[in-house]
């Protein structure tokens, strides 16, 4: 095999699916259930892609997985056993065999239900089989969803020692179906140590070389290309160049410096014996790689090729009412920290969720999971256990930033082994056993230690950040000079990137945003790249702003122009307080219910706020939507006004240790199968304004999972929701569940193909046929 | 590939919220910014196929072996030997923004989720106008659209409708276990084609499952926007 990877081009096949057509494939069948009743016919394809110069057959098992093959009576074993002997026949030593394998047909969550471990498991029966049939390789194909991808080719790393091939399918322009941006699939799967990556079908060669380019600037690996015969005519399906058409434009690979060439839809042994012909006397060029340090998520890039912001936020260090929200399970307020900073121009998320007594490495992946959903961020995975640092590793689809190791050798030998096998980049805190040295010299030299190990466990010096640590200049205020002397140090000497957590410089003084952004300016000027801070506040993003346009990132000023041209017309006014709190629930007024509870606080408890005047507001809300003077959209602008108001509650509250408000617990879900929660959201909201402590469990619930949980929490009330007839089911077996966990609780259901009858009969006790009519069961049941 | 473009209605996406009436100022500005970051969001794409009908025994798209069950389908397809079946996505970036929406503001989350659905609608409309320009061309005429889910077709069959037309390879497109398409603003819709116009055709909520439990009925309009 290496020496057939020391060629020049290696040919791979073409389309298997159009030659199975013409032999006789019936529209429906799966082509691997075909092949097992006629290997003859697949026998004789793999020999006719062979014999026309292909040094690599893909065998016939690109939906051989469960998911596709149940019901059909055949094992995934069976037949990617059956696959894989007839193409090494075929083979018969002159070729490697390719164990072929494509997606799994269902989407991954956030946008489907297909969980990671369920699709690992997937690809591991397949993979496992593949290599015990004696598949040579592995070629991943025609994947949208990097996630998916990613969860494959992991499973292949851990399950076989096999070379792994993968590439993706592009639209023009770049991305996937999925949204997958090229560049992120060749940061992402080349940081997974796979053997060649590139692109397949979709579209011809001559749409497919922009995009092996792009690939190609990002990954040193090995390209491959294999390309579909042109573009389908939308009526017949027929492609549209010829043999020697697509041989000619595959020609420009040799230039591009692509090594696997191939074809995909619509080509067959003639293209290949075409493409064989014309880059027999082809040269590869060679290929230059951009050296720029690249982060990124699934959608977005971040090139550090200038400052870049990590937002610090999501961090429940000094923070109580973050602390309770992760200890109450509350993701969506962890999340929306998330997209606030996303809004405010973070270019990358820090994410700590540790916080005493809880499990850290289940929360870290919880929290990521959703924040991937929510934002396009890259996330900086940050925390001192290592547990946690996995399980938020291996959650991030894209390349993350691990923070943070430092000069403990000890430390140094758990956690880079982790930032390798996933990807991803590194912080190093200048400090060790002996804590924080006092001198930039000294801090410098642990930065050195730090590099020569990151890179004697093959992490490349583009993705070891080091941070020199800054101390409180209130303590001691040459520290400030160290640091930022340390920073240049590190910056010049050792050419490695810096990053700087940037707000305790200030700690203990007044006016702390004026010593933070000027210290911030001080620290970019002598060479920070990647601050970490609040970019909520405002001095912060616009010393970054402006430091950006003085030191000439900015071109022509556009960014700061945009950013800032509008400033003086829309600075914001301040709420107007002539509204009282009624009146600003009522008409859905945000900014204004926010400022009129903060000065309600002076003169009212919370509890006196909550019970005297928003429950009153939202019930005249509620009247008038039972009566039909306003509808639902006006409904939930209350609802959203109300939670504004709530929100400065809770965080009062919690900052003055008290415990939550809660006229008692509901569980909330949507049933198992079914992902529309916009409904069910609808529903969480208004309750928890009426001061109901509610625990939402998301959807796509197991019936386990709601019962175990109403259970734990002695939750007396449980709402479901459902809004397909197919996942009416669901919704009954989570009803019997609970019933049959012996908890005493009332369920309510409510969606929208739901009926007061069908509620009966599976046994609920009420039905909820809105937001409103929640309202009054709750009542009902808790008070 | 055809190109299409896509058009929010913000009078129907009110209607999908469950507004009646015309939006108040406030609400209508907030509904035009949804519109717009819908219409921004938005990756449109289409496959279509042609099958033919066979009405010997059960309605079937003979080269597909799939049976399309119920009157109303029927009614739809007795003047047509074939039809043309496709399926509309508008993709999943409008699902992230959704998500990402839904973190920060519901009620503006449940206005970008109407939007989107009336995006689709007019992406639907979009292929039908295509389709009857090229076929009235050759004189033939078209039927209303009608997608798994109307009247008494049952839902249940998205999942043979997407893999006869290969949606997850073509247009990104699949069917979770529940036979929920995802993105989930994503439609499949069969347009009979036939030698005669089509006689007066009502959708009608006569054959719906939920005619007697109809959020849009109790507000005086059907769920297609018909005035009741």
């Amino acid at each position: 095999m290496d020496r057939l990877f020391e060629n020049d081009f290696v040919l791979l096949d073409g389309a298997m699916g159009t030659m199975l057509q013409r032999a006789g494939l019936p529209t429906g069948v799966l082509p691997e259930l075909f092949t097992l009743e006629h290997p003859e016919i697949l026998e004789s394809i793999h020999c006719a892609y062979l014999d026309a110069g292909s040094n690599i057959a893909y065998t016939n098992t690109f939906s051989s997985n469960a998911h596709k093959l149940s019901g059909s009576g055949h094992t995934v074993e069976e037949v990617i056993s059956a696959s894989v002997s007839v193409a090494k026949r075929a083979a018969k030593g002159r070729a490697l065999v390719a164990l072929d394998i494509g997606p799994i047909g269902e989407m991954l969550e956030p946008s489907g239900t297909l969980g990671f471990d369920d699709a690992y498991e997937l690809f591991r029966q397949m993979l496992v089989a593949g290599a015990k049939a004696g598949a040579d390789l592995i070629a991943f194909e025609t994947f949208t969803d990097l996630a998916e991808l990613r969860i494959a080719v992991l499973a292949a790393k851990e399950n076989t020692t096999l070379p792994v091939f993968a590439t993706m399918s592009f639209e023009e322009g770049g991305r996937t179906f999925t949204g997958a941006l090229a560049e992120c699939f060749a940061e992402t799967i080349t940081g997974l140590g796979v053997d060649a990556i590139g692109v397949n079908c979709s579209m011809g060669p001559e749409e497919l070389m922009p995009i092996i380019r792009r690939i190609g600037a990002v990954s040193p690996l090995p390209l491959i290309v294999k390309a579909n015969a042109g573009l389908p005519d939308p009526r017949d399906g027929h492609y549209n160049i010829n043999a020697a058409e697509f041989a000619e434009q595959m020609s420009e690979c040799a230039e591009i410096g692509v090594q696997f060439i191939g074809g995909c839809c619509g080509t067959d042994p003639k293209y290949i014996s075409e493409l064989s012909n014309i880059m027999s006397t082809a040269k590869r060029s060679k290929r230059t790689v951009s050296a720029e340090t690249r982060l990124c998520s699934i959608t977005k890039l971040v090139t550090v090729d200038e400052v870049r912001i990590i937002g610090e936020r999501i961090n429940p260090t000094g923070k109580k009412r973050f602390q309770q929200a992760l200890r109450e399970n509350d993701l969506d307020y962890v999340l929306s920290q998330g997209v606030s900073q996303t809004d405010a121009g973070a270019d990358i998320l820090d994410v700590n969720v540790g916080v005493p007594g809880l499990d850290e490495a289940s929360l870290m992946q919880k929290c990521v999971k959703g924040l991937q959903g929510a934002t396009d961020m890259p996330l900086q995975i940050d925390s001192n256990d290592v547990g946690a640092i996995e399980a938020g590793l291996r959650a991030f689809c894209g390349k993350a930033i691990v923070n943070s190791v430092n000069g403990e050798e000890e430390k140094l030998e758990k956690v880079l082994p982790l930032v390798k096998k996933y990807g991803a980049a590194v912080v190093g805190l200048t400090m060790d056993e002996r804590g924080i040295p006092e001198t930039a010299e000294e801090r410098f030299e642990i930065a050195k230690r730090i590099l020569s190990a990151c890179e004697s466990f093959g992490i490349a010096k583009k993705d070891v950040f080091i941070d020199c640590l800054c101390l409180t200049v209130s303590a001691s205020q040459s520290s400030a000079l160290q640091t930022l002397k340390a920073v240049r140090m590190v910056k010049e000497k050792l050419g490695l990137h810096t990053v700087l957590g940037v707000s305790n410089i200030s700690f203990g003084l007044p006016n702390r945003e004026l010593i933070n952004s000027t210290f911030l300016t001080l620290a970019m000027e002598n060479g920070l790249d990647l601050p970490i801070i609040n970019p909520n506040v405002v001095a912060m993003t616009d010393a970054v702003a402006a430091f950006k346009l003085l030191r000439g990132f900015d071109s022509g000023a556009q960014r700061y122009v945009d950013k800032y041209s509008g400033v003086m017309s829309t600075t914001m006014s301040p709420p107007s307080v002539s509204v009282d709190i009624f009146e600003a629930i009522s008409k859905g007024l945000k900014a204004e219910a926010k400022a009129l509870t903060q000065s309600l606080l002076k003169t009212k408890t919370e509890l006196e706020i909550i019970n005297e005047l928003l429950i009153p507001a939202l019930d005249l809300v509620g009247e008038r939507y039972e009566k039909g003077e306003i509808f639902l959209p006006q409904l939930m602008r209350s609802a959203d006004a109300s939670c504004e108001a709530f929100e400065v509650l809770k965080t009062n509250i919690a900052n003055s240790g008290g415990s939550t408000v809660s006229k008692g617990k509901i569980v909330i879900a949507t049933v198992k199968g079914d992902i529309h929660d916009i409904g069910k959201n609808i529903v969480k909201t208004i309750l928890s304004n009426y001061g109901y402590q509610m625990i939402d469990l998301g959807r796509d619930v197991s019936p386990e999972a709601v019962a175990l949980t109403a259970k734990r929490e002695n939750a007396a009330l449980v709402g479901l929701s459902a809004l397909m007839t197919t996942t009416l089911p669901a919704m009954a077996e989570t009803v019997k569940a609970l019933r049959s966990s012996g908890h005493k609780c009332k369920i309510m259901v409510g969606g929208a193909v739901l009926t007061a009858e069908y509620a009966k009969e599976i046994g609920a006790d009420y039905y909820a046929k809105d937001a409103k009519q929640a309202v009054d069961i709750a009542k009902e049941v808790l008070g | 590939m055809d190109n299409y473009s896509i058009h929010v209605d913000i009078h129907e996406a009110y209607r999908y919220m469950g507004g009646f009436g015309k939006p108040d100022n406030a609400l209508e500005t907030e509904l035009i910014k949804a519109a717009e970051l819908i219409e921004k969001a938005a990756t449109p794409r289409v496959i279509e196929i042609i099958c033919a009908i066979n009405k010997t025994n059960r309605l079937e798209l003979t080269e597909l072996g799939i049976y399309l069950e119920g009157k109303a389908i029927r009614a739809l397809l007795h003047d047509s030997d074939s039809c043309v079946l496709f399926c509309a996505t508008i993709g999943g970036g409008v699902e992230a923004l959704i998500r990402k929406w839904q973190l920060k503001n519901l009620s503006f989350t449940s206005m970008l989720d109407a939007c989107a659905s009336s995006a689709v609608e007019s992406l639907c409309d979009g292929v039908e106008a295509r389709l009857t320009q090229f076929y009235s061309a050759q004189g033939l005429f078209l039927t209303d659209r009608f997608s798994p889910g109307y009247g008494d077709l049952p839902i249940e069959i998205q999942p043979a409708l997407c893999s006869a037309l290969d949606t997850s390879r073509k247009i990104g497109v699949s069917v979770t276990d529940s036979g929920i398409m995802i993105p989930r603003k994503s439609v499949t819709a069969v347009i009979g084609i036939s030698k005669n116009a089509q006689k007066h055709f009502e959708i009608g909520c006569r054959d719906c499952g939920r005619i007697n439990n109809c959020n849009f009925r109790e507000n005086g309009v059907t769920c297609y926007g018909q005035i009741i």
